[in-house]
């Protein structure tokens, strides 16, 4: 993903970007014998976080989405930085947990999502508040509702195996974007100033199923159901 | 009539004696031309293992460092903080399992 110059180049002029490793990532190699081994990563697990430059989460991205997605969403981020910060008779703290509010109720009752806009007036107070938050149209939430959206692009000329794992990331973007966003949506409309290292653990817990104190990450009951020497690896 | 041996033949005589007596097992020595079950088993050890198929030792998984995509990272998120400050821009803090500079992560 960071490696689309789309994405590294929109990071680059919006965000000050920073990544960190919350554990190790689990690593299966099987090795056939004859010198033929493969490696894979297992059940390995990524959240975007937007904050202020305070450290206080303004909002996170659960799991791993497609570049195009990923993109709109850092877009809707950029907004919601400068929306928060707007001159308003609210509080930032208020503002940002109002929003939340919406986006959660609107997830919940399966509602258009409202999207972060710029003002198209040029006015006074359009200069000073350029950032609106309005309902989306009518056709709904783009991430949700449009076949389109969730296409590989063309262009990638993608063959049978890549279309497939595409159909996979879309499908998790999808997922991301419903039932995790919204968990998020309510966990950061109860509380402000939050920073990162308060939602970490809940987050890989609840949102994304990888226990973060779990040495198994929550897979020991696949790992060693039905394995006779269980007693002896544990 | 008996004659006794000469004394070159007696020095002889005790000689032989002397070096048999050696030889002897005396106080737990090891009789130096006694053959051991270790010495007869350890050649065929030898071979045996030689010609065996033996199980490879374990080796540490491989996990090569890799550039980590093409965004300009800071160092940590204290640094991101202090340089959103003075750029305006807000913070971008991706969270994940494993190293983005690592190949498998």
């Amino acid at each position: 993903m960071f490696s689309n110059d789309e994405v590294a180049a929109f990071i680059h002029r919006n965000f000050e970007a920073v990544w960190e490793s919350v554990r190790p990532v689990p690593l299966v190699q099987i090795d056939f014998g004859g010198g033929t081994k493969i490696i894979r990563t297992l059940h390995g697990n990524i959240a975007t976080y937007l904050c202020n430059a305070d450290g206080h989460v303004l909002d996170v991205l659960p799991g791993i989405y497609t570049p195009n997605q990923y993109l709109q969403s850092l877009s809707q981020f950029q907004m919601l930085a400068g929306y928060v910060a707007q001159r308003s008779l609210l509080t930032p703290e208020t503002r940002l947990q109002n929003y939340h509010r919406a986006q959660a109720d609107a997830l919940k009752n399966r509602q258009a999502q409202p999207q972060l806009v710029r003002s198209p007036y040029i006015s006074k107070l359009a200069i000073e508040n350029p950032i609106k938050l309005v309902l989306a149209s009518a056709a709904g939430n783009p991430f949700i509702n449009d076949a389109t959206a969730w296409s590989a692009p063309a262009k990638l000329k993608l063959d049978t195996e890549d279309l497939a794992n595409w159909k996979l990331l879309a499908e998790d973007t999808k997922i991301n974007e419903s039932q995790r966003r919204r968990q998020i949506h309510e966990r950061l409309a109860g509380k402000a100033n939050v920073r990162p290292t308060d939602l970490t653990k809940w987050l890989y817990r609840e949102v994304l199923h990888a226990d973060l104190d779990d040495p198994y990450l929550g897979l020991g009951s696949v790992l060693f159901a039905n394995y006779p020497f269980k007693d002896k690896v544990r | 009539m008996y004659r006794f041996p000469s004394l070159p033949s007696v020095r002889m005589l005790a000689g032989f004696t002397l070096i048999l007596l050696a030889g002897t097992p005396l106080f737990g020595q090891v009789p130096p031309l006694a053959i051991t079950k270790e010495a007869i088993e350890s050649p065929t050890k030898a071979v045996i293992a030689a010609q065996s198929s033996t199980a490879p030792a374990a080796q540490a998984l491989q996990n090569p460092k890799v550039q980590a995509g093409r965004v300009s990272w800071h160092p940590d998120f204290i640094s991101a903080c202090k340089a959103a400050r003075v750029s305006g821009k807000p913070v971008l803090l991706f969270q994940m399992m494993g190293k983005l500079d690592e190949q498998f992560c």
